[in-house]
């Protein structure tokens, strides 16, 4: 497949979606599964948990695994500007003329309206994952601490996460020790 | 120089992303307002519901609305640059990256916990945010039905920033008729 093709199909599908994240994965599915038959469900599926394991936004890691596995690094480097360009576009256009739009009084209480609208989708989310988590008190009062942490300190919250996860693994760690020792009493672990 | 740390910021963020989007916005607000401080809190919130309203990656649309605002259009291109070149990285060394760490730990449990972790900074993102929008009664009932709203009929987030725009805009106009 052309690195312009590939363009063309990733400019689209980011272009189209609202809502970033979880809500663009049902729209490239429609594209690349359905209209364009680039890949079935399940190699959908495996490109997609792929692409949510490593870090990084995720419609761009889908377009560059989708990209240069139809195109080698030209097709990844294509895919990937057509998922970045039309956005990038579209938020210079409106950012050229933001400031002199907030001084309107509706802009301003539309805006005044929208950050509480993007606070419970925060909240929402935070809520979702902690319900998601529940069963493990002890990694809920380690993340609950780092945030405090991050909000009350000056400390970088790249380090907070980073200790976080360290705390969390050792945790868990123990806990399939313990889980292992329960199962086998006598035996090693080969954990 | 502006660009660098712009180009710099982003790419920290963009290699530690874990779990997409949300998780790389409260990265972004961490490093934008309070360890680089170019912009203050009240600045920022309007380029979020900007970035959730519009077409494309949240990550990518608020890395190049910051940008634009930090240093015009060469500061979004930085920014945008920024974010996006860790997947270059990741994508292409993953594999390798998983193979090497496997010889001493499940990678899966590894990035379990990764993603365990980014809880924490979608926590306090949501609080830091909070606390700057939700601050008087009219805001307070709108996030409370806002939130049961999404709870119970899981809407689009394009619809929730709508319609709580909305219903701030209205709030506003009442309040300037009244006065």
């Amino acid at each position: 497949m052309s690195p312009w093709r590939l363009f063309l199909i990733f400019s689209r599908v980011s272009a189209l979606t609202i809502g970033g994240g979880y809500a663009m994965i049902p729209v490239i599915q429609d594209f690349v599964v359905k209209r364009y038959r680039m890949v079935d469900d399940d190699e959908f599926i495996q490109t997609i948990v792929t692409a949510q394991t490593v870090p990084g936004v995720i419609a761009i890691n889908v377009a560059m695994l989708l990209g240069s596995r139809y195109g080698g690094i030209r097709g990844a480097i294509g895919a990937t500007l057509g998922a970045i360009l039309p956005p990038f576009a579209i938020i210079l256009v409106i950012a050229s003329f933001f400031h002199d739009l907030t001084q309107w009084p509706l802009v301003d209480g539309f805006f005044y309206g929208a950050q509480v609208g993007v606070t419970v989708i925060l909240a929402n989310l935070s809520w979702q994952l902690i319900r998601k988590n529940s069963r493990h008190w002890a990694e809920l009062t380690t993340v609950g601490l780092g945030a405090l942490i991050i909000l009350l300190t000056r400390i970088s919250s790249v380090l907070i996460f980073f200790g976080c996860a360290g705390v969390v693994f050792m945790i868990q760690l123990m806990r399939r020790k313990k889980a292992d020792r329960a199962h086998h009493p006598s035996g090693s672990s080969d954990l | 120089m502006i660009l660098i740390d712009l180009f710099l910021s982003f790419f920290k963020i963009g290699m530690v992303a874990f779990g997409g989007g949300y998780g790389a916005l409260s990265l972004i607000q961490n490093e934008v307002i309070d360890v680089r401080e170019w912009l203050s809190l009240s600045d920022f919130l309007p380029l979020i519901s900007v970035a959730e309203m519009t077409p494309g990656p949240i990550a990518i649309n608020t890395a190049t609305f910051v940008g634009y605002q930090v240093s015009g259009v060469l500061g979004s291109v930085a920014a945008t640059i920024g974010v996006t070149l860790p997947s270059v990285f990741w994508i292409f060394f993953l594999l390798k990256l998983i193979d090497w760490l496997s010889r001493w730990v499940q990678t899966d449990h590894l990035f379990g916990a990764l993603k365990t972790a980014i809880v924490a900074l979608i926590l306090a993102a949501t609080l830091r945010i909070g606390i700057g929008s939700v601050r008087d009664g009219f805001t307070i009932l709108l996030a409370a039905g806002t939130f049961f709203w999404l709870y119970r009929f899981k809407p689009s987030v394009v619809w929730v920033i709508l319609a709580t725009g909305g219903a701030g805009m209205i709030w506003k106009t009442f309040i300037s008729l009244w006065e």
